[in-house]
């Protein structure tokens, strides 16, 4: 049975989400107020997100500002399938892509992915866990595009398999296999590291 | 390379004979995104399984890592919401500019220009008195601007308050007409009420509706015929009047800050005054274009076929072959505020191009010099001694015709049409 605490929190929860939709109504029907309103809620992670994803602040800023406008422009073609936060990262995903194409710069799509197997064993773990933050940390900033996006959606946005397949456009079991390869690829990323350092 | 997918479902056939892993889940698992059965499925498989909780601890390092790593994350810019403003304005702009230019019609935008203008209900609208001089887009769309909806052309006239004497064309990229500001966020304006415009056939009763002697041409090349019909249209005024409240009120809005309004600006009213203008059209048909460029002819007869191909009811036999317009130049008061303390207030505006604002500026005196932006994209513009004077001759880029525009005697004309500048020229000479 749910708790009266846990049903505050899906309550304030769900008044959040009612409030993200609104604010977006507001904006489809031209309320200059509700944009910056919308900026100030958001653009934070819009603009984190950016930034893992072209590793560069100019251009992570230009996306941001095409994001805006774009959200601007087509906040009435929201349909409310997803929620308000997915919605604008995906806007966001796709000026990104835009803008890299046009500057031949790597992106976050399948093609990119290494070839490496999915699995999780128990050597690979150990080390990752084993691992120091920071080590970690510098680690992520060598994966591809593509593993830095999925990472940064799911542990630092909190998005679920569902919300991040429907923002990169491809199946749910994809989005478990980038996370895994992710944590391959960063497993031998730390291994290299130590390599260089011994 | 075997796709995703397919990995994650050898990776399960794999996994057929060990206990049920939660190894997937692990992630959602980790960042709380998993509902509560599926939760409380992982809670319980982790107090039994030592290889998914050293998967579990390897994914909370892991998220520890991604966070830590956007933890320094520094601010977007602080004028992002202003870029994002003007980058909107600009996008209104071309929007509105694609409306008035037709241009995805391409060169024949000119001939709806001319036919629109020549229709009673396009008559200038409350928005035309802001609008960049978008008509500028081809020779003929000026000359109909300044013949028919002078405060239309005067769109730049928001930079100027005199009585020209003097027209100069500013090469201008559509960028840069779309860093022009929207004077809806700087006051409020009026404008007279609309006038039907009258009909005439012959250039006397013409005059007399119009009020002055309409000049008829002596000349006129071989490929145009046949009686010309006279348009005229009454005099219009608008009025523009500043607010420094607005203006700042409009800017917070958009989360801009600009640059403050003089008080001889604040509550000064700019009004624009135009006498009457007369349109005489010379009906035509493309088959009679027969001293035109072939060039031109070449162009037109391919733009008709492309026109036709999208179910268009573009008709070129319907294309004037000559318009010739004239109107008592515009007059420009205020009430406050001098054109040169306009024209620097106004250039001053954030999002403004800094090469059209240098052009603007090197005009020169901004009390008899009206600018006269021309596309770069889809005119050429020169300066010509026409009639004695000098005035400017713009060529469509894509060699269907032009215009040529002049002021004498506080009068403005213009002749256009799908010909040569020469046969343009010859035409213009000849009015008296």
């Amino acid at each position: 049975m749910e708790s009266a605490a846990a049903r505050e929190i899906r309550l304030m929860g769900e008044t959040g989400v009612d409030d993200d939709r609104r604010l977006l109504g507001r904006i489809a029907s031209g309320d200059r107020d509700a944009l910056p309103e919308l900026y100030s809620r958001f653009g934070g992670t819009l603009f984190r997100y950016l930034l893992q994803l072209t590793n560069e602040r100019g251009l992570a800023e230009e996306v941001l500002q095409d994001t805006l406008v774009g959200v601007w422009k087509s906040a009435g073609s929201f349909e409310g399938r997803s929620s308000v936060q997915t919605w604008l990262i995906g806007i966001a995903r796709r000026q990104a892509h835009n803008s890299l194409r046009r500057r031949s710069l790597p992106r976050a799509d399948v093609e990119e992915l290494d070839d490496v197997a999915s699995s999780g064993s128990d050597p690979e773990d150990a080390a990752i866990a084993q691992a120091e933050r920071d080590e970690i940390a510098a680690a992520i900033r060598w994966l591809t595009p593509a593993h830095r996006e999925v990472l940064t959606l799911t542990f630092v946005d909190g998005l679920s398999y569902g919300e991040i397949a429907a923002i990169a456009g491809v199946p749910e079991g994809t989005i478990k296999s980038r996370l895994s390869n992710a944590k391959r690829n960063l497993r031998v990323l730390l291994e290299a590291g130590k390599e260089v350092t011994r | 390379m075997k796709s995703d997918e397919v990995r994650v479902s050898e990776s399960a056939r794999d996994r057929e004979s060990q206990p049920r892993h939660v190894d997937d889940l692990l992630p959602s698992f980790v960042n709380g995104s998993l509902d509560r059965l599926q939760a409380e499925r992982v809670r319980v498989h982790l107090t039994v399984c030592a290889s998914c909780q050293t998967g579990r601890q390897a994914w909370e390092a892991i998220r520890h890592a991604s966070q830590a790593s956007v933890a320094s994350t520094p601010a977007p810019s602080a004028d992002i919401l202003s870029r994002v403003w003007n980058e909107i304005e600009r996008d209104d702009a071309r929007r509105r500019f694609m409306l008035v230019t037709n241009s995805k019609a391409g060169p024949i935008s000119l001939v709806d220009k001319v036919k629109s203008m020549l229709q009673p209900e396009r008559q200038p609208s409350r928005r035309s008195f802001l609008r960049p001089l978008s008509v500028a887009a081809a020779g003929a769309a000026i000359i109909a601007a300044v013949a028919l909806t002078p405060i239309g052309s005067f769109a730049q006239g928001f930079l100027t308050i005199f009585t020209p004497r003097q027209f100069a064309a500013v090469p201008v990229t559509q960028a840069e007409l779309q860093s022009l500001p929207n004077l809806d966020s700087y006051g409020t304006y009026t404008n007279s009420p609309h006038v039907a415009p009258r009909s005439a056939s012959t250039a006397a009763a013409a005059s007399t509706i119009a009020g002055f002697t309409v000049a008829v041409p002596g000349s006129l090349p071989a490929s145009v015929t046949g009686a010309p019909s006279y348009r005229i249209v009454g005099g219009q005024s608008a009025s523009f009047t500043f607010s420094a409240a607005k203006a700042k009120a409009t800017a917070a809005q958009k989360g801009m800050t600009l640059p403050p309004m003089p008080a001889n600006i604040d509550g000064s009213t700019v009004q624009v005054t135009t006498g009457s203008a007369v349109l005489t059209t010379y009906g035509g048909n493309i088959a009679k274009y027969s001293s035109a460029d072939p060039t031109v002819v070449a162009n037109l007869k391919v733009k008709e076929t492309a026109k036709a191909g999208t179910g268009s009811s573009v008709n070129l036999a319907n294309l004037p072959s000559l318009v010739i317009g004239q109107t008592k130049a515009p007059v420009v008061t205020s009430t406050g505020a001098s054109a040169t303390d306009l024209e620097a207030y106004l250039l001053a505006q954030p999002g403004i191009d800094p090469n059209l604002a240098a052009a603007i500026k090197a005009i020169g005196d901004p009390t008899t010099v009206l600018p006269i932006p021309v596309p770069t994209d889809k005119a050429t513009s020169h300066s010509i001694q026409v009639q004695g004077v000098t005035g400017i001759s713009v060529a469509d880029s894509t060699g269907i015709g032009g215009g040529i525009i002049w002021l004498k005697g506080g009068m403005v004309y213009g002749v256009a049409g799908p010909l040569t500048e020469n046969d343009l020229l010859i035409a213009a000479n000849s009015l008296q």
